[in-house]
């Protein structure tokens, strides 16, 4: 089996943000914050305490795949898997010295087994490329942000620039894991559209119906300075997730034959 | 909300500390089933005098007129006329519990699997959210308002109501955010933490009394938690192997702050520690003295794999002969509508069957529109499942020996409502099953998985119980039909008009 | 179920008697004009990147059914164009239009999940009834006005028209659907009862009305109970200040405009 070393997945744009934040002074406060006192075990603990844990015996199919995803992107510790109930949410990786796994129940249930394989292997690789330490870090400021008045707004942008980019990377390592462009686009989706559309949305054939939209959106972007600028103060003051983005990303990545 | 500063001065000195009812012991003629550490914990928190202000403020100010004023207005009350079924559930809980007063409960659409009572002990309300309706069975639905009225009866609604809105009552007090420093409020934080774990203990001994017994306490916990399928919570053990330690005062105070912020992510805070401390309890003297029904059903439930037989399609096997006893049972189906985005409506039904393969007539066909047979034999349940039965979509009650003697087999069948109109057939179901339960000691006995073999079809044949020789003896059929109920019925002889 | 095209409606033959009333006291004041004025145009402007970038457009191939149901929604009220329709993924039942170039609709995925046809058809003529009556641009803004304090004073005679204007809503999805069962099913849902379980409660008409009637009196039962000078205030307060009115207040509008010789049974009659 082929193992993908960091450089084969991580996009650029995650690799230089994660850099920013990990060598910014607010984050080594906290970090060494969270090392004086154990916050960080607090943290895992109330996850591991709060969320059932999905094992071996509760879900073998899961396990077996999680299996396949580090072996394929080199993490020899498998991590824990747990779920919670989240309408909004997806999947994210936790914690800091041991990291875990955390599923929506709602995600997961859309998700059929090479899909799942997809989504898993993103979470190696952001294991691998260290989003576990950082998404701790965030969220840490966050919380610190919240006792100081308008505290939020000087830390906000860079966050959220970098839980949006984050996401290239796991669709670069979904891309590596299953080698299907359509299965890749069409997971990009799939939190969105109801299961019955998206079979019709024909994802990254010569009939994909979303395809347009996402070219607009780009377009648009690129040539109407007013939707841009707006764009740009929302993408400061949110981790919404540009659609259109990730299939841009998805398809270069195809595009550049690595495979 | 108008404020008063020049009573404010009066009032604090007036009350304070007074709690409400602080001292004064809940009223019990059930056993107690508190939680042994919650009255120590408790008076911890009754010393912190930042927490008595903000309580009284509360009790006075807040709780009565700002969400009680909103809740009539906006959500579904549940009275005998307007939801009779689940009133009955709400009833059942408040007779086990011991509950003589009458607390309005209300409906409201959320996500959460949950219930919350809101206001004070005197005066609070429960309200239960759309999606317990959807995913619950009825038992577990009792449990679920056990455990509120446990709360109640418990006399924990005014702290925990004036805990959720902590933050806000600081900022409503004149001068609030000055005279309560940080190190106050974080301080009364934590000691409301310590004791709202062993609360929660509490509630969830009531819950397990009001539904005799852990399982559906175990499942609302694992379904609220992310467990999507009652089915997958039948073994709920195999999510509480890793043991924990409850003892929050390990981690250091800002640890503490950091669990108090975050608390509300989760659906259930500290799920694994509670459903272990509930386990525990379910097999203490304690629960087998006080509690024998709960502490009988938990030992049922962890043998319940070892008794209950699985069988594959077209086996055949015994239900009375090697068990004379067996006079009543309970008939379970499930199903999991697998990645369907679309309301699927399957509906289960039974047919009596005579012996030429037919029913006698109309009223031998049982279903939602004709819920019991006039022998008495048959009752179909709806989603009804009062006490029997934990993960089952649909239930029907037979009482052997009621059923007329023309009746040679009855066929219990799950059809999709509309099918051909939604496009939809039982390709996309799956883990559906049949089971048998003994009415009485609540015994699985039998139970069938269909696995995965139907495509197109939208009515199945699950299973079928059937005389030999004088006993009765149980089916595993599994055999599918394309056009829905009308296939069925006439297939069995009843004119579809 | 065959419904009647309802070719020529007008929306004044529906509208809710004081909405108009209520948009002129809302709209009085100039310096509140010159606000709407910019703020719309913000609106617009701002929406648009969030729609094009997060949610997903529908089209006669990804989903025919349900493009088919909104066209149909339009052809019943005589709505021209039909709008573009996209999807998102919230919790939430309710459909909701937004203003563009031109109006579009936005279907939350969780309404697809549990709608049944009847149902969506009232929910999308609801939204489409606000495209219709020109509801849009100021329920956008009134949903991004800047609250507390002084500006929950301002925002009075908004949330009074608001509250009209969702009764007329209600009443265009009551034609777009035909069903009065199925509209109450969508505000029982509301209400915190799942579509299916009210299915239990009522299948036709003639049930919804028997059992919205014994419904709304034990609902008044209930209100009476927590009826202290206190909760009265604040509840009074809350139904004047918040931007949906509330649940069971727009159910009983709903209920008396379907009894009325005049309103629901008095259109269908007139398009016979």
């Amino acid at each position: 089996m082929c193992v993908y070393g960091i450089e084969d997945f991580q996009h650029p744009q995650d690799s230089k943000l994660a850099n920013d934040i990990l060598s910014s002074k607010t984050a080594a406060t906290v970090l060494k914050k969270f090392h004086e006192t154990n916050i960080e075990d607090a943290y895992s603990y109330l996850y591991q305490s709060s969320c059932p844990q999905l094992t071996e015996e509760t879900s073998p199919k899961l396990f077996k795949l999680l299996i396949k995803a580090c072996e394929m992107f080199g993490l020899e510790q498998i991590p824990k898997v747990y779920v919670t109930r989240d309408y909004r949410e997806t999947v994210s990786v936790c914690g800091m010295n041991e990291p875990f796994v955390v599923f929506s129940s709602e995600y997961l249930r859309k998700l059929d087994d090479e899909t799942l394989f997809g989504i898993l292997a993103g979470q190696v690789a952001a294991i691998r490329c260290n989003h576990h330490t950082i998404l701790c870090i965030t969220w840490g400021i966050d919380f610190a942000a919240g006792f100081i008045p308008y505290g939020d707004w000087a830390t906000d942008p860079m966050i959220n620039n970098w839980k949006r980019c984050r996401y290239f990377t796991y669709d670069r390592a979904f891309s590596l894991a299953t080698k299907n462009r359509a299965l890749t686009l069409r997971q990009v989706l799939i939190n969105v559209v109801p299961q019955n559309i998206l079979d019709r949305m024909k994802s990254g054939t010569s009939q994909d119906a979303y395809i347009n939209q996402a070219k607009n959106f780009l377009n648009t972007m690129n040539n109407n300075k007013t939707q841009a600028f707006i764009k740009q103060a929302l993408s400061a003051y949110s981790y919404k997730i540009w659609l259109p983005e990730r299939y841009e990303e998805i398809n270069k990545f195809f595009d550049e034959g690595r495979f | 909300m108008p404020i008063n500063f020049s009573n404010f001065r009066t009032m604090i000195q007036s009350n304070f500390p007074t709690m409400i009812q602080a001292d004064t012991l809940p009223n019990l003629t059930l056993p107690d089933f508190s939680h042994p550490l919650e009255r120590k914990r408790l008076d911890n928190l009754k010393d912190s005098k930042a927490f008595n202000v903000i309580l009284n403020f509360f009790s006075k100010h807040y709780a009565n007129f700002t969400t009680l004023a909103q809740i009539p207005d906006r959500y579904f009350p549940v009275t005998p006329e307007t939801f009779p079924r689940l009133y009955e559930i709400y009833k059942t809980a408040c007779k086990k519990l011991e509950i003589q007063k009458d607390y309005t409960l209300f409906c409201a659409m959320d996500y959460t699997r949950n219930a919350k009572t809101v206001g004070t002990d005197d005066n609070c309300v429960i309200i239960i959210d759309s999606s317990c309706l959807e995913d619950f069975s009825d038992r577990q639905i009792l449990a679920l308002l056990g455990r509120e009225l446990g709360h109640i009866k418990m006399k924990h609604i005014t702290y925990l109501n004036a805990f959720d809105m902590i933050d806000d009552l600081i900022w409503s007090i004149p001068l609030g955010s000055k005279i309560f420093t940080p190190a106050l409020v974080n301080g009364a934080k934590g000691l409301f933490l310590e004791w709202l774990l062993v609360a929660e203990y509490t509630a969830d001994r009531a819950a397990a009394i009001a539904a005799d017994g852990v399982q559906p306490v175990m499942q609302n916990h694992l379904m609220t938690s992310g467990i999507e399928n009652a089915a997958d919570c039948q073994n709920y053990r195999l999510y509480t192997q890793i043991p924990f330690s409850e003892n929050l005062s390990n981690f250091n105070r800002a640890a503490q702050i950091v669990l108090m912020g975050t608390l509300k992510t989760f659906p259930i805070p500290f799920v694994i520690p509670r459903m272990q401390e509930l386990e525990k309890w379910s097999t203490s003297e304690d629960c087998a003295k006080n509690f024998p029904k709960v502490y009988n059903a938990n030992s049922v439930s962890a043998n319940t794999e070892n008794i209950s037989k699985s069988l594959i399609k077209g086996q055949k096997i015994d239900l009375t002969k090697n068990n004379s006893t067996l006079k009543k049972i309970l008939i379970g189906l499930g199903w999991n509508v697998s990645n369907a985005e679309n309301n699927f409506d399957l509906d289960a039904a039974a047919f009596l069957i005579q012996s030429n393969n037919k029913v006698g007539n109309d009223e031998d066909f049982i279903f939602y529109g004709n819920l019991k047979h006039k022998s008495g034999a048959v009752e179909h349940m709806g989603d009804n499942l009062t006490g029997e039965g934990d993960g089952d979509d649909e239930q029907i009650k037979i009482d052997l020996e009621k059923i007329p003697a023309n009746i040679e087999k009855i066929a219990f069948t799950v059809t999709i409502y509309d099918a051909e109109r939604r496009n939809q057939n039982f390709g996309k179901v799956s883990n559906a099953y049949i089971r048998v339960v003994d009415a009485v000691t609540q015994q699985e006995l039998i139970r069938y998985n269909l696995g995965e073999d139907f495509s197109v079809e939208t009515a199945v044949v699950v299973g079928e119980i059937y005389r030999y020789k004088g006993e009765w003896k149980f089916n595993a059929v599994g055999s599918g039909f394309k056009g829905g109920l009308e296939a069925l019925c006439k297939n069995y002889g009843i004119e579809v008009q | 179920m065959k419904r009647k095209i309802l070719r020529g409606l007008k929306v004044s033959e529906f509208i809710h008697p004081k909405e108009l009333e209520k948009k002129e006291a809302a709209l009085s004041n100039p310096k509140v004009q010159e606000y709407l004025s910019t703020a719309t145009n913000l609106c617009k402007t701002a929406v648009d990147p969030v729609t094009q970038g997060t949610f997903v457009k529908i089209n006669e191939m990804s989903d025919p059914n349900l493009i088919r149901i909104v066209r149909e929604v339009c052809e019943i009220l005589d709505v021209s164009p039909v709008p573009d329709v996209y999807i998102c993924h919230l919790m939430y039942i309710n459909i909701s239009p937004y203003s563009s170039d031109k109006p579009y609709l936005v279907i939350p995925d969780y309404v697809l999940r549990y709608s049944d046809e009847d149902m969506l058809y009232y929910n999308l003529g609801n939204a489409v009834t606000m495209i219709k009556a020109d509801h849009v641009e100021l329920t956008t803004l009134a949903a991004y006005m800047p609250g507390g304090g002084a500006m929950e004073v301002i925002k009075l005679p908004f949330t009074a028209y608001l509250h009209c204007a969702d009764s007329t809503s209600d009443r265009g999805g009551l034609l777009a659907c035909q069903s009065f069962a199925a509209s109450v099913r969508n505000h029982f849902w509301e209400l915190g009862i799942p579509p299916a379980e009210s299915k239990k409660m009522f299948i036709t008409d003639q049930e919804a009305e028997i059992f919205v009637k014994k419904y709304l009196a034990e609902q008044e039962k209930v209100l009476n109970r927590y009826n202290g000078i206190a909760t009265k205030v604040a509840r009074q307060w809350q139904r004047m200040s918040y931007l949906e009115a509330p649940a069971n207040n727009m159910l009983r509008e709903l209920f008396n405009w379907y009894l009325d010789k005049n309103g629901y049974r008095a259109i269908m009659a007139a398009y016979d």
